[in-house]
């Protein structure tokens, strides 16, 4: 027994430190270097996908973000950056001299080898070794986006809700709510990759507990788990729930962000509901205290919109007097008796307040 | 044959001889094992949807529970050598004592947001045919409190060994008042539980008893920020299987279909808590109660109580 109890706890511990692991790998993930070049970038919205010495490849998790490269090896003149992802139409602008001559936002060069990509040549003006780089999001108003998790192991027919997810010409997104695929491996990864090369609209996503089965599969493809950006004047929290838990380091952050959030529309979106409707099955997060406790802080600041997948059916509601919606119809075996099959959320920002409405893939 | 007696409950018994007691267990188990294979297929197949689960859920915490706790009772009743080593009779245990009252201490470290131990005291008193429970606690320093009462009526009796052997209905209401997370919530339980102590069957098993438990938990949530309430339903329930080694120690382990208290569910919130752990019985009959759970986070309780 002396023996058995140590061992039980330290079994239990290594359990429960997945969540951290990745909230830990978060922070690495906005960040790189090469002994020509260091990347940063702070808020972690952009994800370095590959570095090389002259060519640096990044995928955006927001249309507002900004990053710094810093020229370590002094005959560095330029810096090609790829980025993915990319809301159309989105510019990026710099001091003079960096990338353009004058200063002036550009569109960049289209990299079709890229989904929504684009190429922009980074130059260090003579005397400069830092240079920051933002984007110039889109102006503060109404504006509509998507929303749907839990594809799994229904990639392949994904095509056909792609296709209705294009005919939302409208929409500025697409958020993912976790189930990516259905167990990480790279071949998924690769059609989850391949498939969202069919949308017309950049993919922000959130994972679920079916895209944490390798240890980093789903952060080095979508980068940070836990992450909070603007879009035209609104907010949005992603929250790592993969684990059924957040992690102690994302609990760190979760006051900072609903702050953040106060005097804005936010959206909270995560994969694993943090209370069902009724709760029989049981499918939300594992302890009810830490969810009853985050949709206190949720309710607490304000926060607009909750927006979850992992239910493979519709549901709207509310938790803590927010409305709520579940949204997984993105294919995965549908749940029975509920009349619903694939579907997906049309999310209107109107006057800040968020408008939402079922839209049905099959009809 | 450890690996048989919990995969095919009842083997145990057939190899020590025991014909009778391991085709009985062997019955009971495949018909528990079948019924929880039924439960998750229902499951399954609808892509766990909520009304299947009102079905699947209570079948699978029934069946499994049961399933492993005559895997357990099997191990145990294979490598016991013979009822003469231990006193006959029913043992005074947490089950069937006349009267308890004790301090609870739990820790569960990160448990949210607040690695405070919880200080707590409960009451239970039993008759024959109907038990009563109290408790309370709080998280000092912190406004966060408990209380709980409750009652239980038997409804069938199992044997004549002990009036605390048979079917209960029991049911609760605790109020949480947690408000330094910002919520108070208050539960009603329900639950029916089977307390059966193996020697009803054979003098062999007499050192293990079964509680198996089915229950519902409407559960009223109030959030203080928004003025809101919640309505949650989960099914409760679970298993417990307690060896009474010797007169002076108690092993126990089992399952808690619940993840709503200081130690939340494992998986996802598709399960509820493990939890395994050790009585010692101490002079004058004070009784030291030892236990860890495994589930967000891990958790050790320790309870101190005075049993009649």
């Amino acid at each position: 027994m002396r023996r058995a109890l140590p061992a039980f706890a330290l079994c239990l511990f290594a359990c429960v430190s997945e969540p951290e692991e990745r909230a830990l790998r978060n922070l690495e993930l906005g960040r790189a270097s090469t002994p020509a070049w260091a990347f940063r970038d702070e808020q972690g919205l952009l994800h370095v996908r590959e570095a090389a010495d002259s060519t640096l490849t990044l995928r955006a998790s927001s249309a507002d973000f900004s990053f710094t490269l810093t020229r370590t090896e002094p005959t560095l003149s330029t810096v090609s950056v790829r980025v993915w992802n990319l809301l159309p139409g989105l510019t990026l602008s710099a001091a003079p001299g960096v990338l353009t001559a004058d200063g002036s936002p550009t569109p960049g060069a289209p990299e079709p080898a890229l989904t929504l990509g684009a190429r922009f040549d980074v130059t260090f003006p003579p005397g400069v070794d830092v240079v920051e780089v933002r984007s110039v999001p889109p102006a503060a108003g109404d504006f509509t986006f998507l929303a749907l998790g839990d594809i799994q192991e229904a990639i392949g027919g994904f095509g056909a809700v792609a296709d209705k997810l294009n005919e939302e010409a409208g929409a500025d997104f697409l958020l993912l709510l976790g189930d990516l695929t259905n167990r990480t491996s790279t071949r998924e990864l690769d059609d989850i990759e391949a498939a969202f090369a069919r949308l017309r609209l950049p993919v922000y996503a959130t994972p679920g507990n079916h895209d944490c089965y390798t240890s980093d599969g789903y952060q080095r493809r979508f980068g940070r788990t836990n992450y909070s950006f603007l879009h035209r004047g609104a907010r949005f929290t992603s929250l790592d729930s993969g684990s059924g838990t957040l992690a102690p380091t994302t609990w760190d952050a979760v006051p900072l962000w609903l702050d953040a959030g106060r005097a804005q529309p936010h959206v909270v979106f995560t994969h694993i509901p943090v209370t069902e409707v009724n709760g029989l099955r049981g499918g939300q997060w594992a302890s009810r205290r830490e969810a009853r406790h985050a949709a206190s802080l949720f309710s607490e600041a304000g926060v607009d919109l909750l927006l979850f997948g992992h239910v493979h059916s519709y549901d709207a509601y509310q938790v803590a007097g927010i409305p709520a919606y579940i949204a997984g119809g993105g294919g995965a075996s549908p749940e029975a008796f509920d009349g619903v099959g694939r579907h997906f959320l049309r999310v209107t920002v109107r006057g800040g307040v968020p408008e939402v409405e079922l839209v049905r893939v099959d009809e | 044959m450890l690996p048989c007696n919990l995969l095919v409950p009842g083997t145990g018994q057939l190899f020590r001889g025991e014909t009778a007691a391991g085709r009985r267990l062997l019955v009971t188990a495949g018909g528990l094992l079948a019924g929880a294979f039924a439960g998750g297929l229902f499951l399954g197949s609808t892509g766990a949807s909520d009304v299947a689960a009102a079905v699947g859920v209570p079948l699978l915490v029934v069946g499994l529970g049961g399933f492993f706790t005559l895997g357990a009772v099997d191990a145990i009743g294979t490598f016991t050598d013979s009822a003469d080593a231990f006193p006959q009779g029913v043992q005074r245990d947490a089950w069937n004592a006349r009267l308890r009252a004790g301090l609870l201490l739990q820790v569960a470290p990160a448990s949210g947001s607040t690695d405070r131990p919880a200080l707590g005291a409960f009451v239970r008193a039993r008759w024959s045919r109907l038990s009563v429970a109290a408790d309370g606690g709080t998280l000092p320093g912190l406004d966060e409190w408990w209380v709980s009462g409750g009652a239980g009526a038997r409804l069938v009796k199992f044997g004549d060994l002990t009036d605390a052997a048979g079917l209960w209905l029991e049911a609760s209401v605790r109020h949480d008042g947690v408000g330094h997370l910002g919520f108070e919530a208050t539960r009603v339980r329900v639950t029916l539980q089977s307390t059966l102590p193996f020697g009803v069957f054979s003098a062999r098993l007499g050192r293990v008893t079964s509680l198996l438990r089915l229950g519902l938990d409407p559960t009223w949530v109030r959030y203080r920020a928004a003025g809101a309430t919640n309505f949650e339903l989960p099914v409760s329930g679970g298993f417990e299987v307690r060896w009474a080694l010797v007169d002076w120690l108690r092993l126990y382990f089992g399952y808690e279909n619940a993840r709503d208290g200081l130690v939340g569910g494992n998986y996802l919130g598709f399960l509820g808590v493990l939890f395994a752990g050790v009585e010692l019985a101490l002079p004058a009959q004070w009784v030291l109660d030892l236990r860890a759970l495994a589930g967000t986070p891990a958790g050790f309780f320790a309870t101190l109580e005075w049993r009649l």
